[in-house]
């Protein structure tokens, strides 16, 4: 090593220094290569597009180039400095889209739609989750974050769903290695190079099975191109703050029927009227708690303001990157939190024909959070209902109670658990620390290449691919006993528990392919592909508990009575694929590409499980091919293409070919055991499905590339689904795993980019716009079955339902007279339940739209991203929760005293037998109390909204020092600064009173397949717009960050 | 160099090109038993546990519309329960749900399952204990349902959508199994059922005692049928009861099962459990006294009341008594006596402790069966004695001390309601004091005799104000599930209305 550099140095006499900037937006371009022409001699720029590079004496011209831009070329002369400002290369001949296997291939060839998002783009509002970074920046992308909290958890789908109860989580290739997409949560966002969104299942054959779904193509950074090494240092803080809340009425306090009681979780008694009131009992010594009754604000301010710190450090150097990073949240919910730390190690070396690469990530995350479902158990056990979630201790607290002063519960007499004011619900502060997850999740994702070219036409690549995942989980009840004075105001036994888990999950791959690049002649090139792929996973889920700890608070699994809780589940599968692909392109501007693939793998029987899928793509560069429009500057680009494909797989969990049974009800009882059927059974002969699509584009570019637009159709269908019937109870089972359902999905995705809109002098001002539009319709679901059960209430769930979309929501509804009218009892004045399920709307959205308009100035840059989605509709649990304590603005209608139900009518039998029915003008509801803690919470549809929402996603404000204001010095290369915002605004319906509609509660889920688990950041299932109480407010997130390169 | 790199290339490429089948056969399942795997005697214990567990925890609703509970001043009410205004959601559990393991459909799968293993395989007591509990578990899906999915359930492969089966159809069926229970216990050899002794968690493999209950339940079904079945049809399937010569349970020879209960949470008796405190501490704060009857025993100088009620856990200025109930559907004023201020359904009679047996069927209950059956000159016998006897064995079995001297005082009393001669309606007395020895023991029993003969003549509707027009409903209705995943059949049943639909012995 030594030797060369020496040889180097003996033989560079000068050095040029410069900035490359874009030549529109004057913006400094980074990783622009910097080459003397006619040399191996290179650098590329750094962040802020500064580039330094030694020139021998033999050196008159440097050549810059850089994907999307015009290559330029300088004679240096005397010159010592070179600033270049490169152009669009408005024909983007150059852009290149990450494909199967981490190849690269230019955007031109590719006949199927693909987006690629650069780091920037990724990581311009600074998110923890990159996928919260492509939120609303390609179209067919559907990013839908489902709840708040110290883990983003997100449901990411491309171009709507492919099963109705199974995966539709798009394929995150990670480096070539195809990995499950809950790692994306892991990645830090400033390892990314760059992100290709491969929308469709084009080339499935190559991605393998899992990229039915779509592909999200993650490249990390490799280093440098020379070996003059580059660190930067950024920090980044962000703080989060409740942005909406669900509508309280605020003029009645604790109570029923009208009657104030201090102890009440209800908030049915008079209307606030400023008197000191007595809250809660009188405690043992006789101190009380005098308070004025007026509504507070203490139930909003009860929740924090969330800070997340990012701390970012990165060496890069030729082939060799490096960078650590520590994300510190703490969340709104107090004593939430959630610290990630990662280190990247990315590397390679190239000899000669050989080359070799080596990437490795660790992760750990470390949390800490309430866990609801501990709560919402002991709940459960102590036989009380709509209890689950943090939201509701919230909905227990009328509004004149001082929440927050109770946060000292160990303390303060009227914050303890036996002496606080409300019998029916918990202090908050006390709930959140006494029912607790913590543990530590840990990734690794690590892959190693080897590359040997045999001749400049072909190669050869094997691959290695690890990833694997480890959570250790402590969930705990510190538990409460009830004191004398506590008992007979409802406080009862706490247990202290302890729950252990030790989850892994890791997954092998092993790949090995050639590829092939040969030109025939000038008009005809061949490409080809053939190689194997072999992937082994492996997981077990250990859980072990106990729910009577003997010592308070100590939580060891040895310190207790009776028996232990647990189990041990493991998994294992296999799968086998041999692939292969032949493009041929002619004269560069038409291609043609053919793919097959067999995927051979243990979840199903042999004899099914063998099975081959084929696919094919065609592109016209129609700019090229016609000579009249080659020439054209009105059209600068024109391309069609379209594809067809065909994909298989058996994404089933292990062993689901045959009935099982468990020990449930407390066996075993010492030494008796006892089993019962388990509620799913199986077809031992279950086939593969498939999947077909077929989509078709246009990519156009109009005057000199400052106008582009493109434009994809897609149609698939999925048929035979192999997914879980639901059945009759009957049977023995409630569902059978079975081949059955078929459906279709279709859609547009439109995108256009205005670069610049507009230009005046150094303003430059850019728009960018996409669009999704998607539906389905599920056309059979199984013989003498019309509808399947998602996800959701008994009272309102996701469903599928022969010739609906996929999914609606079922619920219950009022009972109507045939025109839509509410049928209200003649003297009582209520309505009543409909006892049958209604449909409404669709679940999943028709609409996504994402604006970007961007003005930059000099090394000033403001970005904005608007998002919306519409077209479909969500149910709120909340407004169920809020009536029955009477919290809710709906339960202070006409200041409580009786009305007329709007627009009702009143049953008449008549004396034919048949019924007529008339308009109620004048019986009033005999007890509005009554009505919303009764029927008005069982009927479901009230508490249905549109699910549309427009959000200001992101705005980001950046400026680049210039290299005049950095001055002089030799140690920092650019210097950046930022402030940013996320979710800064979000509008929604006037109906929509309760919260997010994105936000879904997904039940936690058992299935130790699921990847991570429900705590962590786990991919939600496929029920969307069911919304509870362990959903938190939807939060805005603003903040700033700095960014050193040195 | 060139040369091994392309021969580990082609190895790689076809060392796992060539991936054998049985590289592929990792697909059995490491971590539960299925089919093959599962034997009768580790479906017994689970099965027979879930049975009682649920005839004596998951009719609370019957409880509370007989008159025997009401819900305490700590919740808000529940709409379906207090205005009778229930949905195809309510008590879906009874049928079994989606996640369910307790469901009749959930516990008879096993039992099916239980049977077929046990037949094939030859053991009779298995065999028979599998239709006994058959039995129980159908009786109690059509007193609720009426028709429901019989011959053609547990066949997801042949009937993936089960037909209904005619209420009188089943029942039939069901005293045909029992006959063929008892010939198999009569024959059984229980050496021939591996492990019987330990997996009967209910009479240790007593084939006697298994006998008395087969025929126990096969009156108990006729006398469900007391409206519409032919005395002469009653006779002679009586006779055919007696002529087994097994017998009846009898005083002192209540069905408990016992698997070993202890106060280890999940592993507490269920009644104890549910409606005292469970093992982790939760106390029932919901179900309290009912009035009704609560006045039914202060009237009748019957201290029964104090065995099957507590007392209240804190009296209070308003609320100085030691018992005290409410009044069902009422308007409770929130600051009314709360739960802690009243009486809980889990007295002392009824909750001894967290270890002890479950009762299945009393031997209290099978004294008024047979009372009545002698009654309506079914089964030869004095009825004024067997009536006695009842009435005797409700308090021995509550833990009344000298029990038969304070219930011989009891019957001594010249009230209608009590004593034999002086009841203008035997039937309606028999069974008057049926639902007076059975509270919160059978709740769901006074729900079947309301229906059937319409004793308590005298009990009051709930007093929930949007109750309307409704009364106790007459059955349950079907599960929404059924609407939709078995939706042609349930379609073919008709509009169930639980006002005014009946199930078949209803008249």
């Amino acid at each position: 090593m030594l030797s060369t550099l020496l040889h180097e140095a003996m033989a560079q006499d000068r050095t040029v220094t410069g900035r490359v900037t874009d030549a529109t937006s004057n913006q400094g371009l980074p990783g622009v290569t910097v080459l003397v022409k006619g040399t191996q001699i290179g650098t590329a720029t750094d962040v802020g597009g500064n580039y330094s590079i030694a020139v021998p004496a033999s050196g008159t011209t440097l050549v810059f180039s850089f994907i999307g831009y015009t290559t330029t070329e300088r004679v240096i002369g005397n010159a010592t400095t070179l600033n270049v400002p490169l152009g669009v290369d408005a024909r983007q001949l150059g852009e290149v889209v990450v494909t199967a296997l981490g190849i690269e291939r230019q955007k031109k060839e590719v006949a199927y739609a693909t987006a690629t998002v650069t780091e920037e783009v990724v990581t311009r509002a600074t998110p923890i989750n990159v996928a919260n970074g492509l939120q609303g920046k390609v179209s067919g992308l559907n990013i839908a974050s489902t709840n708040n909290g110290v883990f983003e958890n997100v449901r990411i789908t491309l171009r709507g769903i492919r099963s109705l109860t199974g995966n539709n989580n798009p394929l995150l290739l990670l480096d070539g290695v195809p990995s499950d997409i809950s790692y994306l949560s892991s990645l830090n966002p400033n390892d990314i190079e760059n992100v290709t969104v491969i929308k469709g299942s084009s080339g499935a054959a190559i991605y393998g099975p899992d990229a039915r779904n779509g592909v999200i193509v993650v490249t990390t950074k490799k280093g440098s191109l020379d070996d003059k090494p580059t660190v930067t240092i950024s920090h980044s803080t962000q703080l989060q703050q409740i942005s909406f809340f669900p509508k309280l009425q605020e003029k009645f306090g604790s109570g029923g029927l009208g009657e104030y009681i201090p102890y009440e979780n209800w908030s049915w008694g008079p209307a606030f009227d400023g008197s000191d009131v007595l809250l809660g009992d009188p405690l043992p010594d006789g101190s009380e708690q005098i308070v004025p009754y007026s509504a507070r604000n203490d139930r909003k301010e009860f929740f924090n303001t969330g800070v997340t710190n990012q701390n970012n450090l990165s060496f890069a150097a030729k082939d060799f990157y490096i960078s650590l990073q520590d994300a510190n949240i703490t969340g709104t919910v107090p004593n939430d939190k959630n610290r990630r730390t990662g280190v990247r190690l990315n590397t390679g070396k190239e000899y000669g024909k050989f080359r070799v690469g080596f990437n490795t990530n660790y992760i750990q995350q470390n949390y800490n959070v309430f866990n609801d479902l501990g709560m919402a158990g002991w709940n459960a056990a102590n036989n009380v209902g709509l209890n689950q979630g943090l939201m509701n201790l919230i909905f227990n607290t009328p509004a004149h109670v001082p929440l927050t002063n109770y946060s000292d519960f160990e303390n303060d007499p009227f914050s303890q658990y036996n002496n606080y004011y409300n019998h029916y619900g918990l202090n908050p502060y006390f709930a959140l620390d006494n029912w607790r997850t913590s543990g530590r999740r840990e990734d690794l994702i690590t892959n190693l290449d080897f590359n040997y070219k045999i001749t400049d036409w072909i190669s050869l690549t094997y691959r290695a691919g690890l990833t694997a995942q480890m959570v250790n989980e402590r969930r705990t009840s510190k538990g409460e006993v009830p004191t004398a004075f506590g008992v007979p105001r409802g406080a009862s036994l706490i247990p202290g528990f302890v729950e252990e888990r030790s989850y892994r999950n890791t997954r092998l791959s092993s790949e090995a392919f050639a590829n092939l690049n040969k030109e025939i002649n000038e008009d005809f090139k061949v490409n080809a592909i053939l190689g194997t792929y072999l992937r082994q996973n492996d997981a077990r889920d250990t859980r072990v508990g106990t729910t009577s700890l003997v010592v308070p608070e100590l939580f060891n699994l040895a310190n207790r009575t009776g028996q232990l809780t647990g189990s041990s589940p493991e998994a294992k599968t296999r799968l086998f694929s041999v692939y292969a692909s032949a493009g041929l392109s002619f004269r560069d501007w038409a291609f043609l590409d053919v793919t097959g693939r067999n995927d051979k793998t243990s979840v199903l029987a042999a004899g099914n499980n063998s099975f081959f899928y084929p696919g094919v793509t065609a592109a016209l560069v129609l700019s090229d091919a016609i000579p009249a429009i080659k020439n054209n500057n009105l059209i600068t680009y024109l391309k069609i293409r379209g594809a067809w494909n065909k994909t298989g797989n058996a994404d089933i969990n292990p062993y689901s070919l045959a009935a099982t049974f468990s020990q449930v009800n407390g066996f075993p009882y010492g030494t008796l055991p006892g089993y019962t059927a388990n509620n799913t059974t199986y077809n031992a002969n279950l086939e593969p499905e498939f999947i077909e699509s077929r989509e078709v584009g246009i990519e156009t570019g109009f005057l000199n590339g400052r106008v582009n637009l493109e434009a994809t159709y897609y149609n698939q269908d999925n048929d035979n689904q192999i997914i879980p019937i639901n059945v009759s109870t009957a049977t023995g089972y409630t569902s059978a795993f079975v081949n059955a359902a078929s459906f279709i999905n279709k859609g547009v995705e439109l995108d256009l980019r205005l670069t610049p809109l507009v230009k005046l002098g150094g303003v430059n001002v850019e728009f960018r716009a996409n669009a999704t539009y998607n539906d389905s319709e599920v056309t059979t679901v199984f013989e003498g079955l019309n509808e399947l059960f998602i996800g959701g209430y008994p009272t309102a769930a996701n469903y599928v339902v022969k010739g609906m979309p996929a999914f609606i929501i079922r619920a219950t509804d009022y009972n109507r007279d045939p025109e839509g009218r509410v049928i209200v009892n003649g003297t009582s004045g209520a309505p009543t339940q409909n006892p049958n399920l209604q449909n409404f709307g669709r679940t999943n959205p028709k609409w996504i739209v994402g604006l970007n308009p961007s003005v930059n100035w000099k090394g000033l840059n403001l970005s904005t991203l608007f998002e919306y989605k519409g077209g479909h509709y969500a149910y709120h649990d909340i407004g169920n929760a809020m009536a029955w304590t009477g919290v809710s603005e709906a339960s202070a209608a006409n200041n409580r005293e009786r009305f007329v139900f709007p627009n009702s009518v009143i049953a008449n039998a008549n004396a034919d037998g048949t019924t007529s029915y008339t308009p109620n003008t004048n019986v009033t509801l005999n007890s509005v109390e009554n009505f919303y803690t009764g029927v008005y919470r069982t009927v479901a549809s009230n508490f249905i909204t549109s699910a549309a929402a427009w959000r200001l996603r992101e705005v980001a404000l950046t400026y680049d020092l210039p290299v005049s204001l950095i001055g002089k010095q030799k140690y920092i290369k650019g210097v950046s600064v930022a402030l940013t915002g996320r979710n800064l605004a979000l509008w929604l319906p006037k109906s929509n009173v309760y919260t997010d509609p994105d936000f879904t509660f997904s039940a936690a889920t058992a299935d130790f397949n699921a990847p991570a688990n429900s705590q962590s950041q786990g991919v939600s299932g496929n029920t969307s717009g069911i919304s509870n109480s362990t959903i938190n407010p939807p939060t805005r997130i603003f903040g700033g960050n700095i960014s050193l390169t040195f | 160099m060139k040369k091994i790199i392309y021969s580990i290339f082609t190895l790689l490429l076809l060392g796992t090109a060539s991936c054998k089948d049985e590289f592929f056969d990792i697909n059995e399942n490491p971590n539960a038993p299925t089919e093959e795997s599962i034997t009768p005697q580790l479906i017994l214990p689970r099965t027979l546990h879930a049975t009682a567990s649920r005839m004596a925890t998951s009719y609370d609703y019957a409880a509370h519309w007989m008159g025997y509970w009401s819900r305490s001043g700590t919740y808000g009410p529940s709409a379906e329960q207090e205005t009778y205004a229930i949905t195809t959601g309510y008590q879906a559990d009874e049928w079994g749900t989606t996640n369910s393991t307790t469901g009749w459909y959930d516990i008879l799968t096993d039992v099916n399952l239980m049977e077929k293993k046990a037949e094939a395989s030859g053991q009779a007591f298995y065999q028979g204990a599998a239709k006994v509990i058959k039995s129980i578990g159908f009786m109690y899906l059509v007193d609720e349902y009426n028709n429901v999915p019989y011959s053609k359930a547990f066949d997801l492969g042949g009937n993936i959508l089960p037909a209904y089966d005619k209420g009188e159809d089943i029942y039939a069926d069901l005293l045909v199994q029992l006959d063929a229970a008892d010939k198999l216990f009569a024959a059984a050899d229980v050496s021939a059922d591996p492990g019987i002794e330990e997996a009967d968690i209910m009479f240790g493999g007593d084939v006697a005692m298994w006998r008395k209950l087969a025929n126990t339940q096969r009156l108990k079904l006729l006398i469900h049928m007391s409206e519409v079945i032919s005395p002469a049809n009653a006779q002679a399937e009586i006779a055919k009861i007696t002529t087994n010569g097994a017998g009846f349970l009898m005083a002192g020879e209540s069905a408990n099962v016992q698997p070993g209960y202890s106060n280890v949470v999940d592993q507490d008796n269920p009644f104890y459990s549910t409606y005292k405190v469970s093992a982790a501490g939760a106390l029932d704060q919901y179900n309290r006294a009912n009035n009704y009857v609560l006045n039914k025993f202060m009237s009748t100088n019957d201290v029964r009341y104090q065995y099957f009620f507590s007392k209240a856990e804190v009296k209070t200025a308003a609320q100085p008594n030691d018992y005290y109930g409410y009044n069902f559907g009422e308007v409770i004023p929130n600051n009314a006596p709360n739960a802690s201020n009243s009486s809980d359904v889990a007295g002392p009679g009824l909750a001894k402790g967290p270890e002890q047996a479950q009762w299945l069927f009393t031997s209290v209950e099978s004294l008024f069966l047979q009372a009545e059956a002698m009654q309506r000159g079914w089964l030869p016998g004095d009825a004024e004695t067997t009536y006695k006897n009842a009435v005797t064995e409700s308090f021995v079995w509550l833990g009344v001390p000298n029990a038969t001297t304070v219930a011989a005082t009891y019957l001594a009393q010249d009230n209608r309601m009590i004593s034999y001669t002086s009841a203008p309606n035997k039937i309606n007395l028999i069974v008057m004091q049926k639902y007076l020895a059975l509270v919160g023991i059978n709740n769901f029993e006074a729900w079947v005799d309301y229906r059937r003969v319409g004793v308590p003549t005298d009990l009051p509707l709930s007093l929930a104000p949007n109750r309307a027009d409704n009364v106790i409903p007459s059955r349950l209705l079907y599960p929404q599930n059924e609407y939709s995943y078995n939706a042609a059949n349930v379609a073919a049943e008709g509009s169930i209305n639980a006002q005014t639909s009946k199930v078949f012995w209803d008249k």
